[in-house]
């Protein structure tokens, strides 16, 4: 089970991206648990500069950009 | 998906080195951008001319003309600059810019960190992350604030705009005067003593180098995200740069000169501050406004308070403002907003009393 955190600052665009996260995960059948965060502190600690951002397992994959479909699924693996 | 189907088509068909694989198809490339662009009078008015066989002279001749000229030189200008702007970004990221901030002092990092805003990739809703990494990597909150403020306010969308339907001499004016202001009012905001109003939750953050991002990339990433950057680019802006532009053609053909005098002309001294205000609530991208402008212009509108108009529309936002409030306390909110209006009013005042 892969525990994905999308962080953003509640701008349209980085609920967009959980949401697609949401559908890569779906479509793919990934076994990952997916939730959405905006809490600045644990951003500032993992080193996040700018929204929205993908965090898997722990370690930032995408910040600052929203990927498509292939690059999410890609992060994922 | 098409994105990297187009890249390899171009560019990954001409063997290994640099020179043939990437800088050969690139300057292949902008031999056709120029060619085209050259002749866009030349289409345009053979268009209205010929096939449409419209009177060029005609208040419906010039209103056409001036869409079908005006609509592929913008995107002509924005597709090529969003490209070079692109590929300059993937070597300027948020990361970079901070590494190179750290520690400058007052005043030279005032000037650094606005020109930086200009290219380092940057959207209002990463203002508070941003601004934590900033702060708690030992930017000084002055330097921290100019970037702040240029970054959105400065950047080559505007620039592309202004240059593309203004003239490069307003485009040149924006940039000075935006830089200007970003650094005055950093200055400024330095001075005020900013650190008492940063909540105190920010200040327990301690910056951990360990932590940082750090990504790796090769030329083919590098074109990949340039490419994606003006599709993205595109995809948001398309349609507010053409509704722009048939606001544009229409107030050029119809609307009679001078009709904006009234309301946005340089004889009452109360037209800046007022314009600046009317711009503070109002929110928009570059995109939106310019074409706007260029219209007021057109019709009498004077140069100093549009511009002032145009720098609050995009410089302050209300949105960024309430994210901001997370990290800010009201009264350096306040400050802010305060020094950058100010600014913004003695851009508008000056360009009107210099035009």
């Amino acid at each position: 089970m892969k525990e994905v955190i999308v962080y953003g600052s509640g701008c349209p665009a980085c609920h967009k991206l959980k949401a697609l996260v949401d559908d890569v995960v779906k479509q793919n059948k990934i076994a990952a648990n997916i939730e959405y965060s905006s809490d600045f502190v644990e951003m500032a600690k993992l080193g996040i500069l700018s929204v929205p951002a993908i965090v898997v397992d722990g370690k930032v994959k995408s910040s600052g950009a929203f990927p498509g479909r292939d690059v999410i699924l890609k992060l994922l693996e | 998906m098409s994105a990297k189907k187009l890249c390899h088509a171009v560019f990954l068909r001409f063997g290994n080195n640099l020179f043939t694989r990437y800088i050969l198809p690139h300057l292949f490339l902008l031999v056709i951008w120029w060619t085209l662009y050259s002749h866009l009078r030349d289409g345009s008015v053979f268009l209205v001319d010929s096939l449409l066989h419209i009177d060029l002279d005609s208040r419906l001749g010039s209103a056409v003309e001036f869409f079908l000229y005006d609509t592929p030189k913008v995107f002509m200008l924005l597709g090529l600059v969003v490209y070079g702007v692109g590929l300059l970004r993937s070597f300027i990221t948020p990361e970079r810019t901070r590494r190179f901030l750290a520690g400058k002092r007052e005043f030279v990092g005032n000037i650094i960190a606005a020109l930086l805003g200009i290219i380092t990739p940057f959207c209002s809703c990463s203002a508070v992350p941003l601004f934590i990494g900033f702060v708690s990597a030992g930017v000084p909150l002055g330097v921290t604030f100019s970037f702040l403020i240029a970054a959105p306010m400065v950047n080559e969308i505007a620039l592309v705009l202004l240059y593309g339907l203004l003239g490069w001499k307003l485009a040149l004016a924006y940039l000075l005067t935006g830089l200007c202001v970003a650094i005055v009012a950093g200055l400024v905001i330095g001075r005020s003593r900013p650190e008492k109003y940063v909540e105190d939750w920010v200040k327990n953050i301690r910056f951990d180098a360990a932590s940082e991002q750090k990504a790796k990339s090769s030329w083919h990433d590098r074109i990949l995200f340039a490419y994606s950057s003006v599709v993205d680019i595109f995809r948001r802006i398309w349609l507010y740069v053409l509704i722009g532009i048939a606001l544009g053609a229409f107030i050029h053909g119809y609307v009679p000169q001078g009709f904006m005098a009234f309301v946005m002309g340089s004889d009452s001294w109360w037209s800046v501050p007022l314009a600046v205000l009317l711009g503070v609530p109002l929110y928009s991208n570059a995109a939106g406004i310019i074409p706007v402008v260029e219209a007021l212009i057109s019709k009498g509108a004077a140069i100093g308070t549009v511009l002032a108009f145009m720098m609050s529309v995009i410089a302050l936002s209300f949105p960024e403002m309430v994210i901001l409030r997370k990290v800010l306390k009201p009264r350096l909110i306040g400050i802010f907003l305060v020094t950058v209006v100010v600014g913004v009013v003695m851009v508008g005042y000056l360009f009107n009393w210099m035009i």
